[in-house]
């Protein structure tokens, strides 16, 4: 039988306290969207879009774009104030 | 509130892993297919149709419901790509492997482990005399790292450097760079996640460097020595095993860059004829720092011919203008490194750090004709304060203030520079320090006030 040796683990931890998503709306009307868009070409057309088709098909209250100043920064804080006043967040994510 | 996140087919195990890591693994991902920003217009609305059900969904189900249904899905992208394995559980503290070099770094290297080359392993032996240079408990939480938010201890940053072959005596330089990573401004998350080619680059000043022995002339930005090899490999293997930055999944590049093994060197002090880069950031003089920025791959610039130090600098602002260069259209710092006989032409006609600055901030400026549309548009976007009108002419500019290009020297003999485009990240500089902040004043001081 082949000796053993022992050897660490070089993967950090991930602790993660689970969370429970936000509850989900019975009806949309009237609700405020939020569009956050990654600042990729086309982000902003498809969230548009979409922003206008859920507007057509259930009356939503308030369409709230916001558009990150690159692809690869955070949210700014005046980002994250401008939609929180919305229900309803749909986020562009990668190219 | 409510949300969907609406993820190319490519990058939706990247949105998995944020997602898991941040408490929520069924958050819903609607995905479609990659890539979006070359369709038109016509083609973006049949993709919104395409999954206009699945967002309202998304939006309306009981997030019960929601949650086991995304938790399950099998999230592959649309393209095959070499993977390796993800993110291995970490409870396994220890592991037992064939006691052979061979097993041990196939073992590593299936696990997604390695950078490709081998390591040294990672024995408790090994890393109690790596955390003999700390003053530091191996618990200690030193950062947090993206995109997966593995906790980095000093423990397992320690682990990481024996592996890539590090000497004890380089984990306070390591502890220091890990902390610089992590402060806001370096957008470590941008800089592992992005397509772009980034990479974390290093940057040592002050008598540490040299008591370290960390190359700053001959062949600085490659091979052969020992500090600048294992401290920049270290980065990388911290990156990807505690911060989950795997090619392909939590590390998007498109390309990658060499610098992604290794991207370390020291400032040539001695050679330079103006301040160091921590002093002109700060720091004293006799302090020891490490300089930490996400960059892509330095561009060599060459001047042949040249006898003025304008004509150099010249040259140097148009290599800056290259086309399609990180620095255009994202910023928002530039890196120019000298060569101790450019910076000594320079110098020698007078020009001070201020000077140069100010001459390449002027000519470092692209007309609107080199542009696409589309890429004025994305840089208005990206980085609206870079678009200047000069006799009726829209220009983009490299850096948006003088000061915003840093220059230090570095190399041997010979008449070149470079330039390091530096992508969505500004530079950390920090001390190497002991645990309550005393800057340390030699490498000797982590030993003593290390554990025994």
């Amino acid at each position: 039988m082949s000796k053993k040796i022992e050897i660490l683990n070089p993967v950090g931890e991930v602790k993660v306290k689970e969370r429970e998503m936000a509850p989900r709306p019975r009806n949309l009307r009237d609700l405020n969207l939020g569009l956050l868009d990654n600042s990729k070409h086309n982000a902003d057309h498809f969230l548009t879009r979409a922003g206008q088709r859920l507007a057509e098909k259930f009356g939503l209250g308030e369409i709230v774009p916001w558009k990150k100043v690159g692809p690869a920064v955070p949210v700014s804080p005046e980002g994250k104030k401008e939609l929180s006043r919305c229900h309803l967040l749909l986020i562009a994510f990668g190219d | 509130m409510a949300t969907a996140i609406i993820c190319t087919d490519e990058f939706a195990p990247l949105g998995r892993e944020e997602a898991r890591a941040l408490g929520m693994p069924g958050l819903p991902i609607v995905q479609v297919p990659h890539p979006v920003t070359h369709l038109s217009k016509d083609k973006v609305e049949a993709l919104v149709e395409s999954v206009l059900e699945e967002i309202v969904h998304a939006f309306s189900s009981p997030k019960e419901e929601l949650a086991r249904e995304y938790k399950k899905r099998d999230i592959k992208p649309a393209r095959v790509f070499k993977a390796k394995a993800l993110f291995v559980s970490a409870k396994e503290e220890r592991i037992e492997v064939v006691d052979s070099l061979d097993a041990i770094n196939n073992f590593f290297y299936s696990r997604g482990w390695t950078d490709g080359l081998p390591i040294v392993p990672p024995t408790e032996e090994r890393v109690a005399r790596m955390l003999q240079y700390t003053d530091r408990e191996s618990e200690e939480l030193i950062a947090l790292i993206p995109p997966r938010w593995g906790r980095g201890t000093v423990r397992k940053i320690a682990i990481n450097a024996v592996m890539a072959g590090c000497l004890p005596s380089y984990l306070p330089v390591i502890l220091a760079a890990t902390q610089a990573m992590s402060e806001e401004r370096f957008n470590l998350f941008g800089v592992q996640a992005t397509t772009n080619p980034a990479a974390p680059l290093m940057v040592l000043n002050g008598p540490m460097a040299r008591e370290l022995n960390v190359n700053s002339g001959y062949n600085v930005f490659g091979q052969g020595w020992r500090s600048n090899a294992t401290m920049g490999r270290a980065i990388r293997l911290i990156l990807t095993n505690i911060g989950g930055g795997t090619p392909g999944v939590g590390d998007r590049s498109t390309l990658g860059q060499p610098g992604k093994y290794s991207y370390c060197i020291a400032e040539n002090e001695e050679q330079s004829p103006w301040d160091p880069l921590h002093v002109e950031k700060g720091f004293p003089k006799d302090s020891s720092t490490v300089t930490m920025v996400g960059a892509a791959g330095p561009h060599n610039i060459i001047s042949s011919g040249s006898t003025r130090a304008e004509e150099v600098l010249s040259t140097i602002a148009g290599a800056m203008t290259a086309a399609g260069n990180n620095n255009l259209f994202m910023g928002p710092e530039a890196f120019v490194v000298l060569s101790p006989e450019h910076a000594h032409l320079m110098a020698q006609a007078g020009f001070s750090k201020g000077e140069i600055r100010k001459f390449i901030f002027e000519k470092a400026r692209v007309g609107e004709e080199k542009f696409s549309q589309g890429n004025l548009e994305t840089i208005r976007k990206w980085r609206p304060g870079a678009i200047v009108v000069e006799g009726g002419e829209i220009r983009v500019l490299v850096v948006e203030r003088p000061e915003d290009i840093w220059i230090l020297v570095a190399g041997g003999a010979g008449a070149h520079s470079l330039f390091t485009p530096i992508f969505f990240s500004k530079m950390v500089t920090r001390f190497i320090s002991l645990k309550d902040g005393t800057p340390a004043k030699s490498i000797k001081d982590f030993r003593s006030a290390g554990r025994s």
